[in-house]
């Protein structure tokens, strides 16, 4: 071989760089740490993207706005209507990027993208929802953010989560003051201070049973604003 | 391979416990196979030498990370992968770089042609002749199965993608070369 050719050159100069001690191979602790910090990383952003999913439920449970989903068909376009869609595309993001950070494992990888994106919105959702249901995590911490105990960030996220009923898509949500056979009066009171809030008669549904009804219950009522009243589409009671 | 003749995985364990001599053996076993490789991401052979060069330090550095029960060779090329492509990188306008389509879903299990020696040896001539003409996604799994005989497995951990995502790559690549050889008349027997 040419002594002068480019293997020749590259080989002796990395050769020499490594023997003068400019090259150094980095420690295996280097790799570990490297590896254990990602790990972290992503053990963060899964729990915050849970943490988000499960407090988009707690939202609409709080609101009554899940509601909807058993309102007719107006009902589900209204709840998509309602629905936090800022939320759930910074947590779409995260996951986004959890998916990235995921690649760089063999298991990450080897699966498509698609999949393993899928695989974790699905996941962190249904964990989410599963934190909010059984648990009473956020009903805590939402007690807590309404006496003031919780820390600045997320004491107002937690007094974002109780959204005024918005009376401009037609939802509705008091208190029965009093019944009549296909009737009923509702206080509303969204916080606002404006014209809607007051004593409204409320028009059931067609198929609604006014026997489940009792004074006192808190209703989320969704409909239409007549000159007397609300025809409402739908009626749900809230917990008791 | 001999027995005399030390692995690759041998002489990377030799070498992460500080017998940096054997690392000349590798690089002098590599540097052909790694400019190779490189000249078909690059035109300029002044930049492959370059970055070959380069691959070669962050191989050194980064020894310790290998793990010496796994091919070697499949590790230095996705050194070498990352190396080319974020030269490509640099020197194309968009530094951004979206996932490939065919990442992002499910394709059907990948299953590696059983060609004999005589019919890859053809086939190593043919991809080598008609390389240039095809995109360069499907030329690196080309040059990566035929000309550094990597499996399919082994590609996808060069590639950073899933196994059946390199059969699809390698039925594309075939069908291009196949167009290529129909476009100048020639007789393409795969």
């Amino acid at each position: 071989m040419n002594p002068n050719s480019p293997q020749k050159e590259i080989q002796s100069e990395v050769l020499e760089r490594i023997r003068s001690g400019e090259l150094r191979m980095k420690p295996r602790l280097f790799f570990i740490l490297s590896t254990a910090l990602v790990v972290v990383i992503m053990a963060l952003i899964l729990v915050v993207s849970i943490g988000l999913a499960s407090f988009i439920s707690f939202g609409l449970r709080l609101n009554g706005h899940e509601s909807l989903l058993g309102f007719g068909t107006r009902g589900p376009l209204l709840f998509l209507a309602v629905f936090p869609w800022g939320l759930a595309l910074i947590d779409l993001a995260l996951i986004a990027v959890l998916a990235w950070l995921l690649r760089r494992f063999k298991f990450g990888y080897r699966k498509p993208l698609l999949i393993l994106v899928a695989v974790l919105v699905v996941g962190a959702a249904a964990i989410g929802l599963g934190i909010d249901r059984e648990s009473r995590f956020h009903d805590d911490r939402y007690e807590e953010a309404e006496a003031g105990e919780l820390l600045g960030p997320l004491e107002t996220l937690y007094e974002s989560a109780r959204m005024s009923a918005p009376e401009e898509y037609g939802i509705y949500r008091g208190f029965v003051i009093s019944k009549e056979d296909d009737s009923f009066m509702l206080t509303h009171d969204d916080h606002d201070n404006d014209e809607d809030d007051g004593t409204w008669k409320v028009y059931s549904p067609p198929g609604f049973v006014m026997e489940l009804l009792q004074l006192g219950d808190r209703v989320y009522v969704a409909g239409e604003r007549e000159e007397d009243g609300i025809e409402a589409y739908g009626v749900r009671i809230l917990e008791r | 391979m001999d027995a005399s003749i030390p692995s690759d995985e041998a002489l990377m364990a030799q070498v992460q416990q500080g017998n940096a001599e054997q690392f000349g053996i590798l690089m002098k076993r590599y540097e052909p196979k790694l400019m190779r490789y490189g000249s078909r991401f690059l035109a300029k052979s002044d930049d492959i030498r370059e970055i070959v060069q380069d691959v070669f330090i962050k191989t050194y550095q980064d020894s310790k990370s290998f793990d010496t029960s796994q091919r070697f060779s499949p590790w230095i090329y996705r050194i070498a992968h990352n190396a080319f492509a974020n030269e490509l990188r640099r020197k194309s306008r968009s530094p951004l770089q979206l996932p490939d389509f065919d990442v992002l879903l499910s394709h059907a299990p990948a299953r590696e042609s059983t060609d004999s020696e005589s019919e890859r040896a053809s086939l190593v001539r043919m991809v080598e002749k008609g390389l240039e003409s095809i995109a360069p996604k499907y030329r690196e799994v080309l040059v990566l199965y035929f000309m550094e005989e990597l499996s399919y497995k082994e590609i996808a951990d060069v590639l950073r993608v899933p196994v059946s995502t390199v059969g699809v790559r390698m039925a594309r690549a075939k069908a291009a070369l196949k167009a290529v050889y129909s476009a100048q008349h020639l007789s393409y027997e795969p």
